[in-house]
C-alpha cells in the first residue's frame, strides 16, 4: 500500500439515511471537476448547459446528499440523464456516476405518490414481472397491430414505460408469443451437476421480459449461432424479467425479487454461462451481488450468479469462432448499446463477430458509443432532447450508407428503428447476433 | 424586487427565454470550475448565440453595475471561473462555430466556446494538413475561449510555445459593450500587442467572442521516446544537456516515480520500478537528419546514467505513453480525495534543484507529493494528495503551496506557467510583482474595465482582508470563498 | 525655462552631470524640425526613473531615443522638452546559456549583442542585419526579424522586461522563464508601444542555439504576382522555410549591386532562407529550389547563408537603398494571401513623376514595405489623397498603411498611423492612466486626449 491510499476518503459525512446519502458515504472518490464527462454526455452536447452535464448533475446530487439542496429542486435536471454511463467511461479518477443515479431514481421512486406509484407498480409488477401477463399483452398488441384498435392501446401505460407510446405504429410486426422456441431445439437441460463432459460446452439461455415477447427471433438466433459453434443451451425455467426497469423506477423490492427468482432458475443448470442478448439485463444482473449484498441468505448466490452472466458476444468472443460460411454481402454499421459499451466494457466484441462474416463490411459509425436516446421511458419525459439526441445519431447513420445498423439492446433496437423511419432512411436495424446467425446455413 | 427579478425578464427578452437559466439547480453548477473553489451563487446564467447578444447582455449588465463573468468549460484549477459575488455568468456552450479555415494564410477564426479538441478534429478533417498545436491536459473538454483566457500551455511549448504564441487577433466585448477588435490575420498592425495583453488576463479586461489563431503545417515526422533515469536529478540534467546540445524537442516531459507508479496501474506503459523517473521525449519536424538527433539525445541521456531509452514503435505506443502524462492528473485524484495540483516555473536549468525543493518543502510537513513537470519548460506540476476533511493537513498543504510558490519566485521563476491566478494565487501575485508593478498592471485594468465588473476581486491581492481571503487555507478547507 | 536652466535642473535632481543643453548636442535629436530644450543621457535604470519623475513633476515632455532609426515613425511631437538617450545604458546584465535566455539594457546595439551571444554560440533572432538599432528601439518598434517565420515575432520572444513608468516607477514584468502567466503579460503590452507607456530599461529574451547550418535560394521572376505564388506554395508546404521575403523595384536593383550575389533575371525576387540540421537543410533547399522552378522561376541560386547587409535590407528595405534616402516609407499590413496584390496596388498608386519606387514584402508577416526616392513633381505634400486612397483600399481588407517616414509636410496631412479604430481608443485609454500626464512623447503615436 501505497501512502497515498492511506488518504482514502475521510470527507464528512452526511447523516442521511436516503439512498442517495449512503450511495455518496459509499463512494471511493469524489469528483474533482475536471470536466472530461462533458464532451460525451449526449445531453450536454444538445443543451450546453452545466446542470445538463454528469459533472452537473453529481454536484447536484452530492448537494442532495449533503442536505445542501432539496430532492424536488435537483429532478427536473438529473431526470434529463439518459443513464447511458458515457462519462463513467471517460472519468479518469474513476467516479461511479450510475450508483449515485440509480439511489436518485430510487429516492424519487420512493417519493412517488398516490396513482403514479399505483400505475407504475402495475406495470412493472402486474405486467413484465409476470411472462404470462406479457405475453397476453403482447398477444393484444398484435391484434391491435393487425385490427387497428389504436384508441384501446394508445394511452397504454406499457408502452408510456417502455418509451413506446407514440410510436406502437411503428413497432415491429410482432410474433406470437413463444412462437420462437418451436424454431429451436434445445438441448436437454443439463442436471446440476456442473461437470461438463467431453467437449461439448454447456450455456443457459436468459430470454428476459420484452425480448421474449417481442424479438424472439433474436432468441432464435442466438441459440442457432450457440449450435453452430456447438454449444449446447438450456433454457431453464421459472426465469423472470431481470428487474432493472424495476430497479431504475426505484421500485427496488421488486427487483429484488425477481433476481432471486432468477437467481434459483439458473442455478438449476449449475455454473453454465448465462448467455444474453439484451445489454440492459447483461448490465443489470452483473450486478445482482450489489442488489443483494445486504440480504445473507442471498448475497453470495447473487454474487454467484453475476459471475456467469455473458453478453452473447463476450461469451463467443473467448471461444474460436467456428468460421460462418454463407455470405451476407451488406454494408453494417455497429451502434455500441450504453449498457454494453458503457456499462459492461464490451465494444471489440460484437465488432469481431461482425467482421468474421463473409462477404459483410463493417462500417464505422462516428460517435457509435454515443446513447441513442432510448432509455427507458426516457422519450416520453422529454421528447425534445430525446428526438434531438437521436436525430444527431440519424444524421451519422444517414452519412454512413449503410444497409443495416446493428445493435445489442431491445431498447435501442426500437429507438434506431424510430429514427430511422422519422427520417425516412433505408436501413434496416437488426442484432448482430441476427445477422451472424444468417451466415451459419 | 431582487436584481434577479429585475434582470431575468430583461435578459430573456433580449436572448429568448430558453437562453436565460436561473432557476436553483441550475444557478448551483456554475459556482465552481475544476478548482478546489466553491464560489457564490449566481445571478442569472446567459448562453448567448452570438457577439451582438453578448454586447446585449453587457451593457444591460453595465446598466444595472453587475459583474459578468464569461465561462468557457470551467476546467481551470486556479478557480478563474467561480464567482465571487452576485455576477452574472456568460456561458459560451451556443458560441461554438469555427467560422473559417484559411491554410493559405495559416490561419482559422472561430467562436469562443469551440473545444479544443473539436477544433483539432474539424482540421485533421478538412484534410490540408493543418492544425493548432497547443494542447493543455484539458484538451478533450476545454474550449479555445478559455485557453486564450488563461493562455493554457501544455505539452509541446518548448517548441511551439504558449497559446499567446498561436493567437493572432481577438473580438472583444469591453465592458460597458463596445465591441473592439485587435489584432487580426496580418502578424504586421501598428500600435501595442492588445492581443498579446489580453491573452491571459482571466476574462478581466474584457469578453472575447470571436478569435483568429495561426495553424501550422503538420510535421513531416514525429518520434516519441521514453527515457527512464535512477532519480530526478539525472533526468533533469539530461533535459538541460538536450538544450545546450541546439536540439529543440517538440516535448521534455517528466514523472517521477510516484507517480509513474500511479499511472502504470491505469495505463500500462511498464514504467520499471527501479526507475527514479522518466522523461517523455518528443522530436519533430523533417525526416532528414533525424536518426542523427535521436543518436545526440540518446547518448545525452546515457550520459546521465539513464537506465534505458525505448522509442514508440506505433501511434497506439506513442498515444499509450501521452496518455500516461495526460491521464496523471485523474489518476491522481481517483487515490485520494483531493488532488491540490500546483503549477510554477523556474529557470529551466535549476528544474532539478526545485523538484528537490518542493519535495523538501512536503516531507517537512508531513505531506505526499507526486511530480510532473513540462521539463524543457521548466514548469513544474508537483501534486499533492489531501483530505480536506483533515484541517490540519489541508493547512499545511496551503502552506506548502505558498513556500513552494516564494521558493521558484527566490530562484527567478513565477508562481503561475500556465494555470494563471485566478482565485487561487492572488496572495501569491505579492511574491512575485511590488506595489509599484502590481499599479501598473491595474492601471491597465482601469483602463478597459473602470468599474470593475469584468470578473472582479480576481488576479489582484486583494486589500485589506488577507485573513479572510487567504485563499488557500480558508478554501481548502472548506471550499468556500467568501 | 531655458535650455540650460532645464539641463541644470536636471542634473541636480539625479544628482550627476548627464544633462546638456548644448545646440550642437541636441541638433540629433531634432523630431520633425522640433529640437528638445535638453538632452540627457542617464547611465543607471533609477536616472532613467528620476528622470519621468522629475518631467512628471515639471510637466515636461520627454521621448526616449535608441540610437534614431525608429524615430522617422511618429507624428510631429506635439511638446518636447527632453530627448532621453539610453545609449549607455548597454549592459548584459545576465547571459544565461543554459536557460537559453539574455538579460540586456535596453541602450545596447543589436550588433553587439549578437556579437557577445554569437561568442557563446547563441543568437537572438530577432534582428540579423541591422547591428545598429538598439534593444529598446525594437521593442519599441515591434519590429520582426526576416527569420520571423521560423523563429517567432518579438511577441514570441521576450520574456520579461524592465520599465521605468511614467510616474517614475522602476519596475520589472516577467521572468526570465518561458511560461509565466502571473498577472497581465505586462511585456507584450510595451511590443510596439512606441515609447509610449514607459521608457524600457532593460529587457530578457529566450535565445536559440545557432543552426547547424543555413542556406538560402534567391529566385528571379518576372513579376509580383509569380513571386507572390511562389512564395504561397513554400508558405503551404510542410518544408519550413525560415524566411519568405519578396522583392520589387530598386530593391531587387540593390540586391543586385551587393558583391557575390548572382541574382537571377526578372524584376521580382524571392529570398528563401532554411536553418537546422544539416540534413534537413540540405532537403529543404533542394525541394525549395524544386518548387520554385515549377513556379516558373527564371533562375535559382544558392547561397551558403545570408549575408548580414542581405538581412539588413530584408529587415529594413532604406538600407536596401543607401546611400539613397528614400523620402517616404510606407509600411502596409495585410494577410499573406494578399502581399501580391496588395504590394502591385500599393506601387501603382503612389507611382508618382519624379520618384522611383523599392518594395520588400515580408510574406508570411503580411508586411510590405514601400519607399519612395527621388522629389515628385507635384511635392510630396500633394500625395496626401493618394495614401488615403490606399488606406481606404486596405482598410477594406482589414489591413494598415503606416507612414513610416515622410516629410513633415505630409505627415501633417495624412498622420502616419492612419485609422486604428477600437483597438486605438484602448491603447489611448492604456496610455492615459499609465501617463496622465503626458509626460512620454505626446502626440507622436495616440492623439492626446486631455490636448484635444
Amino acid at each position: 500500500m501505497t501512502a497515498i491510499d492511506l488518504l482514502l476518503p475521510a470527507e464528512p459525512k452526511a447523516p442521511g439515511t436516503s439512498h442517495l446519502a449512503q450511495a455518496w458515504r459509499n463512494a471511493t472518490s469524489h469528483c474533482i471537476k475536471c470536466g472530461f464527462c462533458l464532451p460525451v454526455c449526449p445531453t450536454y452536447s444538445v443543451l450546453g448547459v452545466e446542470a445538463a452535464s454528469p459533472r452537473g448533475r453529481l454536484d447536484l446530487m452530492d448537494a442532495v446528499a449533503q442536505g445542501r439542496l432539496a430532492l424536488g429542486t435537483v429532478a427536473g435536471r438529473v431526470g434529463q440523464c439518459l443513464g447511458c454511463l458515457a462519462c463513467e467511461t471517460a472519468c479518469p479518477a474513476g467516479i461511479r456516476y450510475g450508483q449515485m443515479f440509480e439511489a436518485l431514481q430510487c429516492d424519487m421512486g420512493t417519493q412517488r405518490r398516490g396513482w403514479r406509484r399505483w400505475r407504475a407498480r402495475l406495470l412493472l409488477d402486474g405486467v413484465l414481472a409476470r411472462p404470462r401477463v406479457l405475453r397476453a399483452v403482447v398477444l393484444a398488441l398484435r391484434v391491435y397491430q393487425r385490427s387497428g384498435l389504436q384508441r384501446l392501446l394508445r394511452s397504454s401505460g406499457l408502452l408510456r414505460l417502455l418509451g413506446l407510446a407514440g410510436r406502437e405504429g411503428r413497432l415491429p410486426p410482432l410474433p406470437r408469443p413463444l412462437a420462437w422456441r418451436a424454431e429451436v431445439e434445445f438441448g436437454a437441460p443439463p442436471g446440476t451437476d456442473a461437470t461438463t463432459t467431453g467437449g461439448a460446452q454447456r450455456a443457459a439461455l436468459f430470454t428476459g421480459c420484452v425480448m421474449d415477447a417481442a424479438f424472439g427471433a433474436v432468441h432464435a438466433a442466438t441459440a442457432h449461432v450457440l449450435a453452430a459453434n456447438g454449444v449446447q443451451c438450456a433454457l431453464p425455467a421459472g426465469q423472470r424479467c431481470c428487474g432493472a426497469l424495476h430497479a431504475h423506477a426505484g421500485e427496488t423490492a421488486s427487483a429484488r425479487r425477481l433476481a432471486r427468482a432468477n437467481i434459483a432458475a439458473f442455478e438449476t443448470v449449475g455454473d453454465a454461462p448465462v448467455v444474453l442478448n439484451s445489454a440492459g439485463c447483461g448490465a443489470f444482473m452483473k450486478r445482482y451481488g450489489t442488489l443483494l449484498a445486504d440480504d445473507p441468505a442471498w448475497a453470495p448466490r447473487a454474487a454467484a450468479l453475476a459471475a456467469r452472466v455473458r453478453d452473447v458476444s463476450e461469451f463467443l468472443a473467448v471461444r474460436t469462432l467456428v468460421p460462418p460460411t454463407r455470405a451476407v454481402a451488406l454494408r453494417v454499421a455497429y451502434d455500441d448499446p450504453c449498457h454494453l459499451v458503457h456499462a459492461q466494457g464490451i465494444s471489440r466484441e460484437p465488432r469481431d463477430l461482425l467482421r468474421a462474416i463473409p462477404g459483410l463490411t463493417l462500417v464505422e459509425l462516428p460517435e457509435s458509443t454515443w446513447c441513442c436516446g432510448s432509455a427507458g421511458s426516457y422519450s416520453l419525459q422529454h421528447p425534445e432532447l430525446a428526438g434531438d439526441v437521436l436525430a444527431r445519431k440519424m444524421r451519422h447513420l444517414a452519412a454512413a450508407r449503410v444497409d443495416v445498423v446493428a445493435t445489442g439492446n431491445p431498447g435501442c433496437l426500437l429507438q434506431l428503428a424510430l429514427g430511422i423511419s422519422r427520417q425516412g432512411l433505408d436501413v434496416d436495424v437488426r442484432h448482430p447476433i441476427e445477422l451472424l446467425a444468417q451466415a451459419y446455413p | 424586487m431582487s436584481k434577479r427579478q429585475i434582470l431575468v425578464p430583461q435578459l430573456q427578452r433580449l436572448l429568448g427565454a430558453d437562453a436565460v437559466l436561473h432557476a436553483e439547480a441550475d444557478r448551483f453548477v456554475y459556482a465552481y470550475d475544476a478548482s478546489v473553489f466553491r464560489g457564490t451563487d449566481v445571478l442569472a446564467v446567459v448562453l448567448p448565440a452570438n457577439t451582438e447578444q453578448v454586447a446585449q447582455v453587457v451593457r444591460l449588465a453595465a446598466r444595472h453595475d453587475v459583474p459578468i463573468i464569461a465561462r468557457g468549460a470551467g476546467t481551470g484549477i486556479n478557480g478563474g471561473a467561480v464567482p465571487r459575488g452576485d455576477a452574472l455568468v456568460i456561458e459560451f456552450s451556443r458560441m461554438n462555430r469555427i467560422l473559417a479555415v484559411e491554410p493559405d494564410n495559416r490561419l482559422a477564426v472561430m467562436e469562443p466556446g469551440v473545444v479544443n479538441q473539436d477544433l483539432k478534429a474539424h482540421l485533421s478533417a478538412l484534410g490540408y494538413g493543418f492544425t493548432y498545436v497547443p494542447d493543455p491536459g484539458s484538451q478533450v473538454v476545454s474550449t479555445i475561449g478559455g485557453n486564450v483566457g488563461n493562455n493554457a500551455g501544455g505539452m509541446h511549448c518548448l517548441k511551439y510555445g504558449v497559446t499567446a504564441n498561436h493567437i493572432l487577433g481577438l473580438q472583444v466585448v469591453l465592458a460597458d459593450g463596445e465591441v473592439v477588435e485587435v489584432g487580426g490575420g496580418s502578424a504586421t498592425r501598428p500600435g501595442m500587442d492588445l492581443t498579446g495583453l489580453l491573452v491571459g488576463s482571466e476574462g478581466t479586461l474584457g469578453v472575447v467572442t470571436r478569435i483568429t489563431m495561426r495553424i501550422l503545417p503538420l510535421p513531416e515526422t514525429v518520434v516519441t521516446q521514453l527515457a527512464l533515469f535512477p532519480d530526478v536529478s539525472a533526468a533533469a540534467n539530461a533535459v538541460s544537456g538536450i538544450m545546450a546540445a541546439g536540439i529543440l524537442p517538440a516535448a521534455l516531459e517528466l514523472l517521477d516515480r510516484r507517480m509513474m507508479a500511479l499511472v502504470d496501474r491505469f495505463v500500462h506503459v511498464g514504467y520499471p520500478e527501479h526507475a527514479g523517473a522518466a522523461l517523455i521525449i518528443e522530436l519533430d519536424g523533417l525526416a532528414d537528419g533525424m536518426d542523427r538527433e535521436l543518436r545526440r539525445v540518446a547518448e545525452i541521456c546515457n550520459a546521465h546514467a539513464a537506465l534505458e531509452i525505448k522509442t514508440a514503435q506505433s501511434a497506439a505506443e506513442t498515444e499509450r505513453l501521452w496518455l500516461s502524462r495526460r491521464a496523471a492528473y485523474g489518476v491522481a485524484a481517483s487515490f485520494s480525495p483531493t488532488v491540490y495540483v500546483m503549477d510554477c516555473t523556474v529557470p529551466r536549468n535549476l528544474l532539478a534543484q526545485a523538484i528537490a525543493g518542493v519535495i523538501e518543502i512536503c516531507d517537512a510537513r508531513g505531506l505526499e507529493v507526486v511530480n510532473l513537470a513540462h521539463a524543457g519548460d521548466g514548469n513544474l506540476h508537483p501534486l499533492i494528495p489531501v483530505d480536506r476533511a483533515n484541517a490540519a493537513q489541508a493547512a499545511a498543504a496551503t502552506e506548502a503551496h505558498h513556500e513552494i510558490m516564494a521558493m521558484c519566485v527566490a530562484m527567478g521563476g513565477s508562481i503561475t506557467g500556465e494555470h494563471g491566478v485566478g482565485v487561487e494565487k492572488q496572495q501569491e501575485l505579492g511574491l512575485m510583482y511590488d506595489a509599484d508593478e502590481l499599479a501598473g498592471m491595474q492601471a491597465v485594468k482601469r483602463a478597459l474595465d473602470p468599474d470593475g465588473r469584468c470578473n472582479p476581486h480576481k488576479i489582484f491581492p486583494l486589500r485589506g482582508n488577507v485573513g479572510d481571503i487567504a485563499v488557500g487555507a480558508a478554501s481548502l478547507d472548506g471550499g468556500r470563498l467568501p | 525655462m531655458s535650455a540650460c536652466e532645464v539641463a541644470a535642473v536636471v542634473d541636480a535632481a539625479l544628482g550627476a552631470s548627464l544633462a546638456t543643453g548644448d545646440p550642437v548636442a541636441l541638433e540629433p535629436y531634432r523630431l520633425d524640425g522640433v529640437a528638445p530644450r535638453a538632452l540627457v543621457r542617464p547611465q543607471t535604470p533609477e536616472h532613467v526613473a528620476r528622470m519621468l519623475a522629475l518631467a512628471a513633476e515639471r510637466g515636461w515632455a520627454v521621448v526616449p531615443w535608441g540610437r534614431g532609426h525608429g524615430q522617422g515613425c511618429g507624428d510631429v511631437p506635439r511638446r518636447y522638452d527632453v530627448a532621453l538617450s539610453l545609449r549607455r545604458l548597454d549592459a548584459i546584465p545576465d547571459l544565461d546559456a543554459d536557460n537559453l535566455t539574455v538579460t540586456a539594457e535596453a541602450g545596447i546595439s543589436l550588433g553587439e549583442l549578437t556579437q557577445r551571444l554569437g561568442e557563446r554560440h547563441l543568437v537572438l533572432p530577432l534582428a540579423l542585419g541591422d547591428g545598429e538599432r538598439t534593444l529598446g528601439g525594437l521593442i519599441a518598434a515591434n519590429r520582426a526579424g526576416c527569420k520571423r517565420l521560423l523563429y517567432g515575432d518579438p511577441r514570441d520572444l521576450l520574456l520579461g522586461l524592465r520599465v521605468a513608468l511614467p510616474n517614475g516607477a522602476l519596475v520589472r514584468y516577467g521572468r526570465k522563464v518561458i511560461k509565466n502567466v502571473a498577472g497581465y503579460d505586462m511585456p507584450k503590452l510595451y511590443l510596439g508601444s512606441q515609447g509610449l507607456l514607459g521608457v524600457v530599461v532593460e529587457a530578457t529574451f529566450k535565445v536559440q542555439p545557432l543552426p547547424d547550418r543555413e542556406g538560402v535560394l534567391i529566385a528571379g521572376f518576372s513579376g509580383g504576382p509569380d513571386a507572390a505564388r511562389a512564395a504561397q506554395a513554400l508558405f503551404r508546404s510542410a518544408l519550413g522555410p525560415a524566411c519568405l521575403m519578396l522583392l520589387l523595384g530598386r530593391a531587387v536593383q540593390s540586391l543586385r549591386r551587393y558583391p557575390g550575389l548572382d541574382v537571377p533575371e526578372g524584376r521580382a525576387v524571392l529570398v528563401v532562407a532554411f536553418d537546422g540540421r544539416s540534413a534537413a537543410v540540405q532537403r529543404q533547399m533542394a525541394d525549395a529550389g524544386r518548387v520554385l522552378l515549377a513556379q516558373s522561376a527564371t533562375g535559382v541560386a544558392e547561397l551558403p547563408a545570408l549575408a548580414a547587409e542581405t538581412a539588413a535590407m530584408l529587415e529594413d528595405a532604406a538600407h536596401g537603398l543607401h546611400p539613397e534616402q528614400p523620402r517616404v516609407v510606407l509600411r502596409l499590413g495585410v494577410l499573406p494571401t494578399q502581399v501580391a496584390d496588395a504590394m502591385a496596388q500599393a506601387v501603382g498608386t503612389m507611382n508618382v513623376p519624379g520618384t522611383s519606387f523599392g518594395a520588400v514584402g515580408d510574406y508570411s508577416a503580411g508586411r510590405i514595405d514601400l519607399l519612395l526616392t527621388g522629389e515628385p513633381h507635384i511635392g510630396w505634400e500633394r500625395l496626401d489623397g493618394r495614401i488615403h486612397e490606399l488606406r481606404r483600399a486596405m482598410g477594406e481588407r482589414g489591413g494598415s498603411v503606416v507612414l513610416a517616414a515622410a516629410p513633415r509636410s505630409l505627415k501633417a496631412k495624412v498622420g502616419v498611423w492612419g485609422d486604428l479604430q477600437g483597438a486605438g481608443r484602448i491603447m489611448q485609454r492604456i496610455k492615459a492612466q499609465l501617463d496622465p500626464r503626458q509626460v512620454l512623447s505626446p502626440g507622436r503615436f495616440l492623439p492626446d486626449p486631455a490636448e484635444g
